[in-house]
């Protein structure tokens, strides 16, 4: 009882430093809109000049003030309005956090199992070699950005294999026939690339693990107990290397998130990543903020959850 | 009368050692990043047109006069690659021997102070569950448009992943005998820090070449959603102005506007990454 | 069983030659030497089949084939306890579940009763097979690694300092039911107590 309460503590003060951070942060900022440090900056930029803007940031009341109106805001749920779209954030994010899910959700469950799965394999090998470390290592390093705009260039348009962008084609809706047929044909690509971009990660990190978990003792004497090599990589290696695989996937889910962000700006797919592209392309600060809390809260949320599974995996033997 | 004879190599020696260690695929890719290097102190001096130079014809296709041919504005698309050199690399050096600066001395202060360490461990903590990505993307949008703000985004938000991993390091070194010796001897900072520095320096070099790959793909990514300083124009820019082409995806003016620049990017962060590539223990985050 | 003559092993810096070591099948053998004379290597040359030290020998052959001519396949025929195999086990899997997988890897069948008198005789309580390693003490657990490396059926058993870790009450058990193998599985047994092995084996070679 005593942990679980420790638990809800700490991720309640990281929701609260979050909060902190979205509203302090462009305050801080110099040449910002918000800034405090700065005023001269205030009357330039457009988009802080007009009547939303002013409704919902108040930047000429006194900081405290501001600060207890944006928790005001938060409570209700009121994630102010966008300056481009004249639409209520929290709308416009609700409507396209189902498709980033779907598209991380399903890069991640294809992902993870194959990165494992391959780390493992290539590390119970003897030939070092075939795990084809190097070509791993720099498909991990290219920005998923350059990796999404050519693989759209290249297989979209040029080849025209994928269709270009979107989720489905315009004008189809959920009920019609061939719905599902044409979502699955658009999130074909993107899905790939996610795909692509995460494997590396994982296997490197499985390989490693695999090759120090190789010499233990137990390991050894299942080959001498004759015990097959898939059942040593499934229920030897696997549930030994799981604790810190776990950590490792923490980390990985979140760079995830970002990484469907940037394909779903390259592909106009409408999720929020769609959002990001139009909030930094008009300076909507509303926008930009909103998104930003919601992808940290998430971002919190699969950590919490991957502490959890991380605590019951460690209590089980 | 013994004479005691310093181990510690003079640094030619200890680069001759380190070369003679690589493999050919590193010292190829070393090589090739010295020649990056190069590239970026001389390369913007053999650039046939200035970069703001837009005084040419719009979008001419590849000759003698436009190695890569112009953009939409008329500038010589060779001079801005060249110049992107200077500019990309520069960001990249910066950024990433910041972050590794500022992540190595919170470390190190964090291990000697662990009272003050406890909360910069909390604090790194918090920030790397936030998808430090899309923080940047934040502050870099509000804050005005400079080179210097991109800089400092990139490194305020990726100390955190050389500060763990420098933390661990640390902690076990400071550990060793001699480090306790030290401390025991009524050594000050200065001496500690030397010492750790003296064992930990291949961990320093690896992290600063992780976090300079690091921010090539910070940067390059920044300047895909059109923040930075649009008159400096990193391959990240040039890429974006690219993009911004209407016609890019329908003819082949992509093949000179925005294969170079993609080319450079990749190469870089695949050298660098091959670099620090280690076959027995390959590098994870 | 086992038949080495002139057997010179070359590991790291050392080089090491061995008297004729000849087993029998049937027979119970004990090795017996001080620490560093060689006994490790000596295992290692018959049970590691990616052993990096160089052999020279006049014959060496374990169980009807030169000893170069074996790989993994070995333990199909053998088993070997290590030193210290308190962690031989995987922590994240029953016990239960350990035997039963031994079993069937070696095609062999569940049967309850030889299984509960081996354990019998081992001193383990059979409500410990619910549990996991990690629960167990380290004499529970060198006995248990010992009971997976019986019921693989072996024809040919080398155990290396099994009487480490284990005081003297349960000593004496294993002492009981090692003799209770003897007959029918091959004994090599490798310890630094002479008074151990004496009171299992025919005869001891000194190393």
């Amino acid at each position: 009882m005593k942990r679980g309460a420790a638990f809800v503590a700490k991720y309640l003060i990281y929701l609260a430093l979050i909060v902190c951070i979205s509203f302090f942060l462009p305050r801080l900022l110099p040449g910002s809109p918000l800034s405090v440090l700065d005023e001269s900056t205030v009357s330039q930029n457009m988009g802080a000049s007009s009547q939303a803007f002013q409704a919902y940031y108040a930047p000429d009341r006194p900081l405290p003030e501001q600060f207890v109106r944006y928790l005001g805001h938060l409570f209700q749920g009121d994630l102010g309005y966008s300056l481009t779209a004249k639409r209520p954030v929290l709308e416009m994010i609700g409507q396209s956090i189902g498709w980033s899910l779907l598209l991380a959700g399903l890069s991640l469950a294809v992902g993870i199992p194959l990165g494992i799965w391959y780390g493992i394999r290539a590390g119970m090998r003897e030939n070092r070699r075939s795990f084809r470390g190097v070509a791993l290592v720099v498909l991990q390093g290219i920005p998923v950005v350059l990796l999404a705009t050519v693989a759209q260039l290249v297989l979209c348009y040029q080849l025209q294999i994928f269709p270009k962008r979107g989720a489905y084609c315009v004008g189809m809706t959920p009920g019609e026939p061939g719905y599902w047929l044409d979502v699955l044909a658009h999130m074909a690509l993107p899905l790939l690339i996610m795909t692509l971009t995460e494997i590396p990660s994982i296997a490197i990190f499985a390989y490693n693990s695999t090759m120090r978990m190789k010499g233990e003792q137990f390991v050894r004497m299942a080959n001498y107990l004759q015990i097959p090599q898939k059942v040593i990589r499934r229920r030897y290696i696997l549930p030994n290397i799981l604790p810190e695989l776990l950590g490792k996937l923490s980390i990985q889910c979140i760079t995830c998130l970002a990484g469907t962000l940037f394909v779903e700006s390259v592909f106009s797919y409408p999720g929020i990543g769609l959002l990001l592209r139009t909030a930094t392309a008009n300076r909507d600060y509303t926008l930009m903020q909103g998104i930003l809390l919601v992808v940290c809260v998430l971002g919190l949320v699969i950590s919490g959850i991957f502490d959890l599974l991380i605590h019951r995996n460690a209590e089980k033997c | 009368m013994n004479v005691i004879h310093s181990d510690r190599l003079s640094l030619g020696a200890s680069l001759l050692r380190w070369w003679s260690a690589l493999s050919i695929s590193k010292r190829v890719c070393s090589v090739i990043c010295l020649l990056y290097l190069l590239m970026a102190l001389f390369g913007p001096v053999f650039a046939p047109y200035g970069a703001d130079d837009f005084s040419s014809s719009s979008l001419l296709p590849p000759s003698w006069e436009h190695l890569l041919g112009t953009d939409e504005m008329g500038h010589d698309i060779f001079s801005m690659l060249l110049q992107g050199f200077r500019l990309s690399i520069g960001v990249s050096l910066l950024a990433g021997g910041g972050s590794t600066l500022v992540g190595t001395l919170l470390a190190f202060a964090s291990c000697y102070f662990p009272r003050v360490g406890g909360l910069i461990r909390h604090l790194a903590n918090l920030m790397l569950i936030l998808p430090e990505m899309v923080v940047i993307l934040f502050v870099a949008i509000f804050a005005a448009p400079t080179m210097a703000n991109t800089v400092l985004a990139i490194v305020f938000f990726s100390w955190p992943r050389v500060f763990r991993i420098a933390h661990a390091k640390i902690l076990a070194c400071m550990g060793k005998n001699k480090v306790q010796y030290t401390l025991l001897l009524g050594g000050n900072v200065l001496d500690v820090a030397r010492k750790v520095g003296r064992d930990l320096y291949p961990v320093f070099g690896t992290l600063l070449v992780l976090q300079c790959n690091r921010a090539v793909t910070y940067e390059t990514t920044l300047a895909f959603f059109g923040i930075g300083d649009p008159l400096l124009k990193t391959w990240g820019r040039l890429i974006r102005s690219a993009l911004n082409y209407e016609n890019f995806f329908y003819d082949t003016t992509f093949l000179w506007y925005l294969l170079p620049a993609l080319l450079c990017v990749v190469g870089f962060v695949a050298s660098l990454s091959i670099l620090i590539f280690d076959e027995d223990r390959i590098k994870d985050d | 069983m086992i038949d080495l003559k002139e057997l010179t092993i070359s590991y790291g810096q050392k080089t090491i030659a061995y008297p004729e070591i000849q087993v029998s099948p049937g027979e119970a053998v004990g090795l017996f030497g001080q620490s560093g004379c060689g006994k490790t290597s000596l295992l290692n040359a018959l049970c590691e089949p990616d052993f990096s030290g160089k052999l020279h020998y006049r014959q060496a052959r374990l169980m009807g084939r030169d000893l170069q001519d074996w790989g993994w396949e070995r333990f199909a025929h053998m088993s070997y306890l290590p030193q210290f195999a308190q962690s031989s086990l995987n922590p994240k899997m029953p016990l239960r579940a350990q035997m039963r997988l031994v079993l069937s890897s070696n095609q062999r069948p569940w049967e309850e009763d030889r299984l509960r008198r081996l354990l019998e005789q081992l001193k383990l309580d059979w409500t410990l097979l619910d549990r996991y390693p990690g629960t167990l003490s380290g004499g529970q657990r060198q006995r248990m690694v010992l009971v997976l490396n019986l019921i693989k059926g072996p024809k040919l058993l080398i155990l290396d300092e099994p009487s480490s870790a284990l005081d003297l009450m349960t000593l004496q058990e294993m002492v009981e039911c090692l003799l209770q193998i003897k007959g029918h599985t091959t004994l090599l047994l490798v310890a630094h107590q002479r008074a151990f092995l004496e009171k299992v084996v025919d005869r001891v070679i000194q190393l």
